[in-house]
Parts: structure tokens; C-alpha cells; sequence
């Protein structure tokens, strides 16, 4: 098949994923959406590796990281989102902003 | 202790000054050269000192008056003597470096000396508020003719190239330099004798202690203008249109002084407004621009110093006895005599000034005035019209002199004919009028530590007018008599019913002061504070401003946190495709 | 290599080093004894020094700050006669190099430095700010002299630019710890103001250099001062005016003075003797030693403009002070004023002018830290330099104090005989006859200006006068906290009083060091 066809798809999931990790609320669908633009990004790396050929094998062997690497974020992640849960009550993205820099009080601000 | 060591030193220094004036009596005009600093093509000073006739004359003048208020002050002053005597010292020093320099910058060091000691004696009873305002106005007035002086110094001095009193007027100049160089220094004499516009200051210097009133404002500070003049005559003959300026001003100032003094209602006042004119006198003599003016200016300068130092001297007796200088204080000793029969050396003396400062014939000031007139008159003849303004206004003011000499005389010492309290005058200033006569047994005369120095300016009043040799023009002696004659008359009839009309313009000399003080103190007063505000509000504001903006700014920055891992994520995306979107159009 | 003038400054900061180190129990006299020693002892070596390089020398023929050129004598090159001078390469990557020497404009600014720290020391030996610590205190002065006197022998630019900074904090130091008592908050502000001002024209200044480096490709003054960046637009231009608008921060020129007034009005008596007696100069003295001998085209261009901010600076200040009400702030203004004569001096590029400008450089740092000691002196016994708190009559309360204080007045307003005279005379005549490439008429119209400054100058000082010292006794009495002058505050200001008649009386020993010829 052309080489279009698998670019197509991986940028399509691309996109969702995108979408996804920007729009999406819930902390673990983040996740599920970030893992989503990390596969597409294999499809990608395989799609190229079968349409250009070379000795390295480049491609394949780039995937298996990408693999290896999502995996371990995955991991980091949901232990984040499971300590997450457990202080706020909710998993909600757009209501945990604990690193908001308050005005200060006005405390006589004499600089 | 100190007060002592002060005196005598005061003392001895005059007497010095006197003695070398005698020394250099006679002797070869000559200068002084020592080694000076040179700075770029144009600035000297060094230094130097010449003499010669002007010197030794001015020598004479300065010596011998100061040490007849160094003796006179030590009968007068009470309070404070170390530093009075200290400053009035310091003073004679001063004027004599004027006398003897020979470079332009010692000149103006001891000209401007002489301007700070007037403003720290005047301001000697400073727990008076009279005082303290005399002193501050005399000296601020002074200065901006200083630095009209110094402008004329600098002009005079770059365009001869040469910053030497002797050099001066050697080498050739651009006449406008010339002219503006005058000029300007005429701004500073006119400033530093009191000349209209400029003439406010000293009538307001009346505060200060009588001998220093003597010195300072009658024979020394104020007559330095008309030396610097004579100084640089041979400059000033070359500026036509500054001798014409200096005319028109004096003949001005001769008039509106004269009239000032004729309206004038206390002892001092008349005095320095008679100040006033008789230098004026001396100016017109000079604007002439002859060797006869000159010579006549000179010598109304020194009968002046003599006549009008005892004036101010035998004022400071009635000061220092009746306690006050007004008119309507002293006249109510008029009833029975008391001032002339308990201080009788001093109405004898004041009586003779007055005689000489009215011109009467036989005193010094008659063959003084004469000679001006004189001066003049051969000008005129010779077809100048400087020459007949200038013949005119003497003339005129020699008719108002009398008035207001014989007036003086006759308010302070003798009793009027009408009787007290008719007629008004005095009375609406005097808040007492209906009161017996004060009680006069304490009048004593004063110690001959104040009476010596009288006598000495008295004999002075009348024999210096011998001085010059006596050449009279009968004509002149004549007209001028006439012309007394004609002043004091009306002086004598209305004193005689017991009236002194005194119009308002002349009570308020003019308007001077009040324009002055709506011209220039209260716009001034005005933009210090506009001064004051704009560094708080505008320049401040800036800077504060400054400050505020990087707060502004720091909040604006701040709202960027949001805390939110999406809107961070979200710019990271939308930067990372705008970068790899710039790249590609770069790259292509 | 001059042992003597790095010793200059390597001794003051040693000791101040060693009282930091003493234990801190360490009373205020042993600390100011300390510091009047070696203050003494910097005072007698910039004595010497002095006297070194100025001895008639065999073969040196003429002893001026600035080299005689080959064309018209109105412009001044900038040739450097450097005397004890140290050249060794400091940072080579940087094209740094560590270059100190003296000559005739910047020795007696040094000794002037050395003497207002020496009598400041000798005034702390028995009146110190209530704050106490005047083991820091006098430390902290001690830094400062090193730094002023490191800026006033680097030969250096980026030398000079470090010295520059040294000073400025420890005198934040100065004045926020041993300020004004009364005002903790007005202390701090003013002293972070001056602190962030001078800071910023530092760094514009420090532009400026870099850019005279890539024009020149050297740092070094003696090199610049031989081979000037020529050309009156471009490159020279901007670093002249960027270096023009970081000194005059230092100066301080209107409309950049606002610092001063605050700076000076919270800081303690010391402080503000060396604000206003030593730390002014360097603004313009790093214009006589950079702007005008490295670029002087350029410095032609911005001269009228210079000119223009200094006479408005002579009549804001001037007029400010008609309506002070508070007496440090009242002298602050006068600095204000004396400054912008010294920048038209400056400004006028002619010999008079420079001469004036360096020597009312001297009579300034004398009058008005006797000025400052004076105020200082009145506010202790006062509790306050309020003018309306203050009261009247200060011949009858505190005689001699009120005598000090109209003769230092007097001083202060230009009175011939004294010191400020020579300065401001020789800016007028400088103004009247500029430098040839400088339009003349902008100049006369200023001169007359700054005269018309000089009588503002006269009426507030008497307005002063008048109404602190004078006035009716009996509605002022005399509180008895308030006695006159005492035995130490007369040895203290005794040097300046001298000074200030001998160099009005005596202009020839500093004026035959700057003919310019």
C-alpha cells in the first residue's frame, strides 16, 4: 500500500490525541490521550521504517523505545494522578491548580 | 576682652590707612606686578596693586571716616561689639583693596566683601524685623548689580585682553564690547549706589546702627561706584552711549530722590534718600565726560563723605539719646528746646551739615555743588546737550536740597509757631499727640568718645571746601544761592503754620517697592513652589511611576500562572508548531 | 608600580576588614579611633603623594592634567601625564587591565577624599547616630574611601566602572541603618532610590563603554586619551551620550537629581558630608577624565544640550530651595544647584571653564560638608531638621553655631574672598568664551541665566539665615539640650573654615595645576 495511508492514520490519532491531552478533563483520560499520540508516533516510526529500508533498522528500533519509555511514563503518571485522587477527592485537571501564583496580600507593599 | 582687642585694632587699622595716605601723598602714580595664575588665552589674576591721586584721595576718605566711627562706635555699640567691630574692620579692608587694585577680579573680590559687611551690619539688631528685611534686600540688591558687574568685567576684560585696571583702555576694542562692557558695569554701580532702578535698598538700610549707616552708606560703599567710575574714566569717555545712560539715570534718580527725602518723616530716611541724590550729583558730574566733571565729582565725593558722615552720626546721638528718629517723637522735645539746649555740640554739628549738604555759601557742600555746575555748564556751553539736562537737574535738585535740609532742621529742633495738634501735621501718625512733653532731664550729651569725631567732620564740613583752592564763578555762586534761597523758603512758611503736606505718591516713594515686589518676589515665590511640586509631582512621578510599572508589569506576568497543566501544555504545543513552522519557512 | 597609592587603598580596606573582625562587643571609641588612625594616616599619604607629584622633577617641563595640542588651543586633547602609575594586566580575555595614576585633576580630589573621611572619623570619635554600631559604620566609610579613590586614580575604564560601584553599597548601608531615627520607612526609600538609580546609569554607562571599546578597541585611558574616538555622529555619539546620562545620574543633573534630595535628607551627619562632599564629584569628574578627552566630538555635539540641563538644574534648584522647609533637604537643593554650575563648566569645553568646574569641584566638597556638618549639628540638638520646629534666633540660642552657619552660607553662595568664588566665576567667563566648535550665543544666553541663578542662589541662603538664625530672641528661648559648639565639632570644622578663606584668598596653588594653556 502507499506510504500515505499509515501516515493518514497516525496523524489522524495524532490529532485525537492532541485533542485530547488539551481538552479532556479528566486526569486519566489526559493519560489515555497522551499514550494515544505516543502510538501514533510508532505508527509513524514503522510506516517509515517499512517504506525506506536501511541495515539499522532505525525505525523499529525507535518504536521499541517509545514503547519502553510510555510504559515507564504511564507508570509516573497514574501514581501522580492515583496521589491526585487522594488529596482532592477528584481527578479533575482544571480544578487542581494548587501552582496558581496569588496576588499577594496587600501587606503594605513598600519596595 | 575681646571686645577691646577688636577696638583697638579697628581703631589703629584706620589710623594706619590714614597714614598711608599720607605716606603716598605726592608721590609717582605707580604699580605692583607679582606673579598671578594664567588660565586659557584670556583670565588673569594676580595680586597687584597701583596708587596714584584717585588713591591717595579715597585713601584719605576711607581712613579718616572709619576712624571716626571706629572711635565713635565705641561710645555707640553695646551688644555684640567684637563682631561688629570685626566686620566693620573687615569692611575698610575690603574698600581698600578696592582702592589700590590693579586687577579687575581683587577689585570685584573687595567690592562684593564690601556688600556682605553691609548685609551682616545691618543686620547687626537683627531681633528686629526692619533690620533683617533691610539687610537681606540690600544684599540680594546689590548682587544682581554684582552680576551685571562681572558680565562687564568679563566683557570689558576679553576684549582688551587684558584683566588689568592700568592696561585697560590701552589696546583697541570693538565698540559694541565696549559699549556692552560699560554698561554693564555700570548695572553693577548703579546697583551698589543705589541709583534708580536700583535704589530701594538703602532708604531700607536705615536698621542698621547710625556709624555704620555713616560708613557704609553714606561715605564708603556707596561712593565706590563713582571711584570705579573715575577709575576707568579714560574707559568710559571712549562709551559714549553709557555716559549718555548714566545721565539720563542720574539726572533721574537725583530728582526722585530729592523728592523722596522731602516726604520722608524720620531723621535717617531723609538722610539716605539725600544719599541718594548727592551721589547721583556725583554721577552727573561724571556722564559729563570732561576732566572738570570728573574733578567736580570727586570733590562732591570728598565734602560728602565728610558732611553726610556727620549727619548720620549726629543722627545716631538723637538715636542713642531720645531713643528714636522719627520726626514725631523728636519734635515733641521742640517745646522747650531740649535737644538744642542739652546737646548742643550736636544740633551746633548737625546744623553745619546741614548747611554744607544744603549749600550754603562758605560750607563745603556750596563749592562742591558749584563745581559740578560749573562742569556742567562749560559742557553745555561747548554745545552738549548731556550738558544742559545735566545743568538743569542739579539745579533743580540743589532747590529741593534745601527744602528738605531746612525742613529737617526746623521739625527736630525748634518749636512750631502753630500750635501742637492743629493743622494734622504728624498728628495721624502719632498715636500720642495729646501727651505732655516726655520728660527730657535724662538728655545728656554724649561722651567724647562720640562727640571728638563730630567736631573732626564738622571742621571737615566747612574747611574742605577750601580744599580745592577756591576758584568761584560768581555767576554759579550766585544762581545757587538763589536757588537755596527759593528751596528753603517754602520749607520755612509751611514749618511755620505747622503743616507738612506729604503726597501719597512720594509716601510711598513712587511705587518702587510694591512693583518690585509684585514683579519679581511673588513670581518667584510662586515658581519655588511650582519648582517644589514638580519634583514631587512630576519628576517624582516618574520616578515612582518606574517603580509602579515593574509591579504592573510583574502582575501582568503573574497571570500567566495559572496552575492549570492544560493552558501550560497548550502554549508549549501551539510554540513548538509555530517554531517548527518558522523553521520550515526559513529553511525553504 | 606605586606602592604608595595602592597602599591608599589597600589600608583603609584592611582595617575595615580587621573591625569587622573584632568581637562585637567592641565600644564606639576604640572603632573610631581606629578609623581616625588610618584615615590619618591615608590623609598624610595622599599628602605626600601630592607633594610628589608635584616637586619640580628634572626634564618634566610642565605639570598640566591635559597635554598641549599641535592645533587651536580652545579644545582640550586629552593626553594623560599619569604620576604613580600601575599597569599590569588583570583580565587578558577582557582586555582588562589594572591601571591606576594620579595626576593634577584627580590628586587633590583624592586629597579632598582623604580629608572629609579623616574628619568624619575624628566627628565619630564623640558624636555617633543613635543606631550605635559604629564599628560598621566607620568600617563602612572606610570601603567607601577605597572606592572613591579608586575611581578618582583608575586609568581604566572598566576599573573605573568597578570602583564606581564599590560605593554604592555601603552607602545604602549608611543611610538605611544609621539614617534618620524618626522615619524607617522615608529611610529606606530613599536610600533604595539611590541605590537603583545610580545603578541604572551605571549600566547605561557601562554601554557606553563597550561601545568605545568597539570603536577603539581599547579600554585604557591613556591610549583613548592619545587616540580619541573621533567623528561627532554614530557609534561615538550614542556612547557619548549614554555615558553622559550614567555620570549624570552621579552628578546629579536635572531632571536625574531626584534621588539627592531624600538620599540626603535621611542619611546620618557622616553620610551626608561624604554624599555631598565626595561621592558627587565622581559623576563630574568622570566627565572631565572620559567624556570630554575620549570623545570629544561627540561630547561638542551634546555640549549645548549638557549646557541646557545644567542652567535649568541652577534655577530648579535654587528655586526648589526657596520653598524647603526642612534644613538637609534646603543644602540637598543647593548641591543640586553647585552641580549644574559644575556641568556647565564642563559643558563650555574651554580652559576657563574646565578650570572652574574642577576647581568648584574642591570648594563645593569643602563648603558644603561644612554645610552638611552644620545641619547635622543642629538637627542632633534639635531633634530635627524641620525648619519650623527648629524655631528662630539662633545667634542668641546657639551663637557660634549660627555665626559657622552664615559664614558657610556665605561661602556657599559665591562670595568673592571665599572658595566658591573661583568656580563659578570661571564657568561664567567660560560660558561667555566657549570652546570654538560650540555655539556662542546658546552659551552667552546661559551665562546670564546662571547668574540670574547666582542671586536665587543668595536669596535662599539668606532666607535661611534669616530665618533660623535670626529673629526675635524672646519668642525662641533657649532649650537646654542645645549648647554651642563643642571641642571636638571645633576641631572637626575648623580644616574646612581654613580652607575655604585660603582658597578664596589663594586660588593660586589649584589654579597653576589647570592652565590649560
Amino acid at each position: 500500500m502507499p506510504i500515505v495511508v499509515p501516515l493518514l492514520l497516525a496523524v489522524a490519532l495524532f490529532c485525537i490525541g492532541v485533542y485530547g491531552v488539551l481538552a479532556r478533563r479528566n486526569a486519566i483520560t489526559l493519560l489515555m490521550s497522551f499514550e494515544l499520540m505516543l502510538n501514533a508516533v510508532n505508527i509513524n516510526l514503522v510506516a517509515f521504517d517499512a517504506w525506506h529500508v536501511d541495515g539499522l533498522a532505525t525505525g523499529q528500533t525507535l518504536a521499541v523505545f517509545v514503547i519502553t519509555i510510555a510504559a515507564a511514563e504511564i507508570g509516573l503518571g497514574l501514581a501522580i494522578v492515583l496521589l491526585l485522587f487522594r488529596g482532592h477527592g477528584h481527578v479533575d485537571a482544571d480544578a487542581a491548580r494548587d501552582l496558581l501564583e496569588q496576588d499577594p496580600v496587600e501587606k503594605g507593599v513598600e519596595q | 576682652m575681646i571686645a577691646t582687642a577688636w577696638r583697638v585694632v579697628g581703631v589703629g587699622f584706620s589710623l594706619l590707612v590714614v597714614l598711608a595716605a599720607a605716606l603716598l601723598y605726592g608721590v609717582d602714580p605707580q604699580q605692583t606686578t607679582s606673579a598671578g595664575s594664567m588660565i586659557g588665552q584670556d583670565f588673569w589674576f594676580s595680586y597687584e596693586f597701583r596708587t596714584d591721586d584717585l588713591t591717595v584721595l579715597m585713601l584719605a576718605v576711607v581712613g579718616v571716616v572709619s576712624a571716626c566711627v571706629q572711635v565713635y562706635s565705641i561710645g555707640y555699640v553695646r551688644e555684640r561689639v567684637a563682631s561688629y567691630t570685626a566686620i566693620v574692620t573687615l569692611f575698610t579692608a575690603a574698600m581698600i583693596a578696592v582702592v589700590i587694585a590693579d586687577n579687575l577680579f581683587l577689585l570685584l573680590i573687595g567690592w562684593e566683601v564690601m556688600g556682605a559687611c553691609s548685609y551682616l551690619l545691618i543686620g547687626h539688631y537683627w531681633e528686629r524685623s526692619d533690620a533683617r528685611a533691610g539687610a537681606v534686600k540690600a544684599f540680594l540688591m546689590t548682587r544682581l548689580g554684582d552680576v551685571g558687574f562681572l558680565f562687564g568685567i568679563f566683557v570689558l576684560g576679553v576684549g582688551y585682553h587684558t584683566f588689568r585696571i592700568s592696561e585697560l583702555g590701552d589696546g583697541p576694542i570693538e565698540p559694541h564690547l565696549l559699549t556692552a562692557g560699560t554698561l554693564l558695569l555700570l548695572v553693577g554701580v548703579i546697583g551698589k549706589s543705589a541709583q534708580v532702578p536700583l535704589q530701594t535698598w538703602l532708604p531700607d538700610a536705615m536698621p542698621g546702627p547710625s556709624p555704620v549707616s555713616a560708613l557704609i552708606h553714606a561715605a564708603t560703599m556707596v561712593a565706590a561706584g563713582v571711584f570705579l567710575i573715575a577709575r576707568l574714566y579714560d574707559v568710559f569717555v571712549a562709551a559714549e552711549t553709557t555716559l549718555t545712560v548714566l545721565a539720563v539715570v542720574a539726572c533721574v534718580t537725583m530728582l526722585v530722590a530729592a523728592f523722596c527725602a522731602m516726604a520722608a518723616v524720620e531723621v535717617k530716611r531723609v538722610l539716605a534718600w539725600s544719599t541718594v541724590s548727592q551721589l547721583a550729583i556725583m554721577f552727573a558730574g561724571l556722564s559729563l565726560g570732561t576732566d572738570d566733571g570728573r574733578h567736580a565729582a570727586l570733590f562732591h565725593l570728598l565734602t560728602h563723605a565728610a558732611f553726610k558722615g556727620l549727619l548720620f552720626l549726629c543722627a545716631g546721638v538723637l538715636l542713642h539719646q531720645v531713643g528714636s528718629a522719627a520726626f514725631v517723637v523728636l519734635r515733641r522735645y521742640t517745646r522747650r528746646g531740649a535737644l538744642r539746649k542739652r546737646l548742643p555740640v550736636t544740633f551746633v554739628t548737625m546744623t553745619i551739615g546741614l548747611a554744607a549738604l544744603a549749600g550754603v555759601p562758605g560750607f563745603a557742600g556750596f563749592f562742591s555743588k558749584d563745581s559740578v555746575i560749573e562742569a556742567a555748564w562749560h559742557h553745555a556751553r561747548d554745545g552738549s546737550a548731556i550738558g544742559w539736562v545735566v545743568l538743569v537737574s542739579v539745579c533743580l535738585t540743589a532747590a529741593l536740597t534745601a527744602f528738605y535740609c531746612v525742613r529737617l532742621w526746623l521739625w527736630v529742633f525748634f518749636r512750631t509757631p502753630a500750635l501742637a495738634g492743629a493743622l494734622g501735621a504728624f498728628e495721624d501718625d502719632d498715636p500720642m499727640a495729646d501727651l505732655e512733653e516726655p520728660d527730657s532731664s535724662k538728655l545728656r550729651e554724649g561722651s567724647w568718645l562720640m562727640l571728638a569725631p563730630l567736631i573732626l567732620l564738622a571742621i571737615g564740613a566747612i574747611g574742605l571746601g577750601y580744599a580745592d583752592g577756591v576758584h568761584l564763578n560768581w555767576v554759579v555762586a550766585l544762581g545757587t544761592t538763589v536757588l537755596a534761597v527759593f528751596g528753603a523758603l517754602p520749607a520755612y512758611s509751611l514749618w511755620q503754620r505747622g503743616a507738612d503736606p506729604r503726597p501719597v505718591f512720594l509716601e510711598r516713594e513712587f511705587g518702587f517697592d510694591s512693583a518690585y515686589g509684585r514683579a519679581f518676589v511673588v513670581p518667584v515665590q510662586w515658581l519655588a513652589r511650582l519648582a517644589v511640586g514638580g519634583d514631587r509631582d512630576v519628576i517624582g512621578g516618574y520616578v515612582r511611576a518606574t517603580g509602579r510599572a515593574g509591579v504592573l508589569a510583574s502582575a501582568g506576568f503573574r497571570k500567566l500562572q495559572t496552575g492549570n497543566v492544560q493552558t501550560y501544555l497548550t502554549a508549549a504545543v501551539v510554540g513548538a508548531v509555530a517554531l517548527a513552522i518558522l523553521a520550515g519557512v526559513i529553511g525553504s | 608600580m606605586s606602592v604608595l597609592l595602592i597602599a591608599l587603598m589597600a589600608v583603609p580596606a584592611l582595617a575595615a576588614a580587621i573591625l569587622w573582625a573584632l568581637p562585637a562587643g567592641t565600644g564606639d571609641r576604640v572603632a573610631a579611633i581606629v578609623g581616625s588612625v588610618v584615615s590619618g594616616l591615608v590623609l598624610v599619604g595622599s599628602a605626600v603623594l601630592w607633594w610628589d607629584l608635584v616637586r619640580p622633577r628634572a626634564g618634566s617641563a610642565v605639570l598640566v592634567g591635559y597635554g598641549l595640542g599641535d592645533e587651536a588651543p580652545r579644545t582640550l586633547p586629552g593626553r594623560i601625564y599619569a604620576h604613580a602609575e600601575t599597569d599590569v594586566s588583570w583580565i587578558s580575555a577582557l582586555d582588562v587591565r589594572f591601571h591606576l595614576g594620579i595626576d593634577t585633576i584627580s590628586m587633590p580630589l583624592i586629597a579632598l577624599t582623604a580629608l572629609l573621611v579623616f574628619l568624619c572619623c575624628l566627628y565619630s570619635l564623640r558624636i555617633t547616630p543613635r543606631a550605635g554600631r559604629t564599628r560598621s559604620l566607620i568600617a563602612l566609610l572606610l570601603i567607601i574611601e577605597v572606592g572613591v579613590i579608586g575611581t578618582f586614580s583608575a586609568l581604566d575604564l572598566v576599573l573605573f566602572f568597578l570602583f564606581f560601584e564599590v560605593v554604592l553599597i555601603p552607602m545604602w548601608l549608611v543611610i538605611d541603618i544609621w539614617g534618620d531615627e524618626h522615619d524607617r520607612v522615608g529611610r529606606r526609600r530613599a536610600a533604595t532610590t539611590f541605590v537603583l538609580m545610580t545603578v541604572l546609569g551605571s549600566a547605561v554607562m557601562l554601554l557606553g563603554f563597550l561601545l568605545v571599546h568597539r570603536q577603539a578597541g581599547t579600554f585604557d585611558l591613556e591610549v583613548l586619551g592619545a587616540n580619541p574616538v573621533a567623528g561627532g555622529h554614530g557609534i561615538a555619539l550614542i556612547a557619548a551620550i549614554l555615558i553622559a546620562v550614567g555620570l549624570a545620574v552621579k552628578m546629579p543633573l536635572w531632571p536625574l537629581h531626584i534621588w539627592l534630595p531624600d538620599a540626603h535628607a535621611k542619611a546620618p551627619t557622616v553620610g551626608s558630608v561624604l554624599l555631598a562632599g565626595v561621592l558627587l564629584k565622581l559623576g563630574s569628574y568622570g566627565m572631565i577624565r572620559i567624556l570630554l578627552p575620549v570623545l570629544p566630538d561627540a561630547t561638542a555635539t551634546i555640549a549645548p544640550y549638557l549646557a541646557g540641563f545644567s542652567t535649568v538644574a541652577i534655577i530648579a534648584g535654587s528655586l526648589a530651595c526657596l520653598a524647603q522647609t526642612d534644613l538637609k533637604r534646603l543644602i540637598a537643593y543647593s548641591s543640586v544647584g553647585h552641580m549644574g554650575f559644575i556641568g556647565l563648566g564642563i559643558a563650555t569645553m574651554s580652559p576657563e571653564g574646565l578650570a572652574g568646574a574642577l576647581y568648584a569641584n574642591i570648594a563645593h566638597g569643602i563648603i558644603t560638608g561644612l554645610l552638611f556638618f552644620l545641619a547635622g549639628a543642629i538637627k542632633d540638638r534639635h531633634d530635627t531638621s524641620d525648619l519650623r520646629a527648629i524655631g528662630r534666633a539662633l545667634y542668641a540660642r546657639l551663637p557660634r553655631i549660627g555665626g559657622l552657619l552664615t559664614f558657610a552660607c556665605l561661602a556657599s553662595l559665591g562670595l568673592p574672598g571665599l572658595a566658591g568664588f573661583w568656580g563659578e566665576m570661571l564657568i561664567l567667563l567660560g560660558a561667555y568664551h566657549p570652546g570654538d566648535s560650540l555655539p556662542r550665543t546658546t552659551f552667552v544666553v546661559l551665562m546670564v541665566i546662571a547668574g540670574l541663578g547666582a542671586v536665587l542662589t543668595a536669596a535662599y541662603f539668606l532666607q535661611l539665615i534669616r530665618r533660623l538664625c535670626q529673629g526675635d530672641p524672646v519668642e525662641h528661648p533657649a532649650t537646654a539640650f542645645a549648647v554651642d559648639v563643642s571641642r571636638i565639632e571645633l576641631i572637626t570644622w575648623t580644616p574646612l573654615v581654613v580652607l575655604t578663606v585660603l582658597l578664596g584668598l589663594w586660588p593660586f596653588t589649584l589654579l597653576d595645576y589647570w592652565t590649560f594653556s
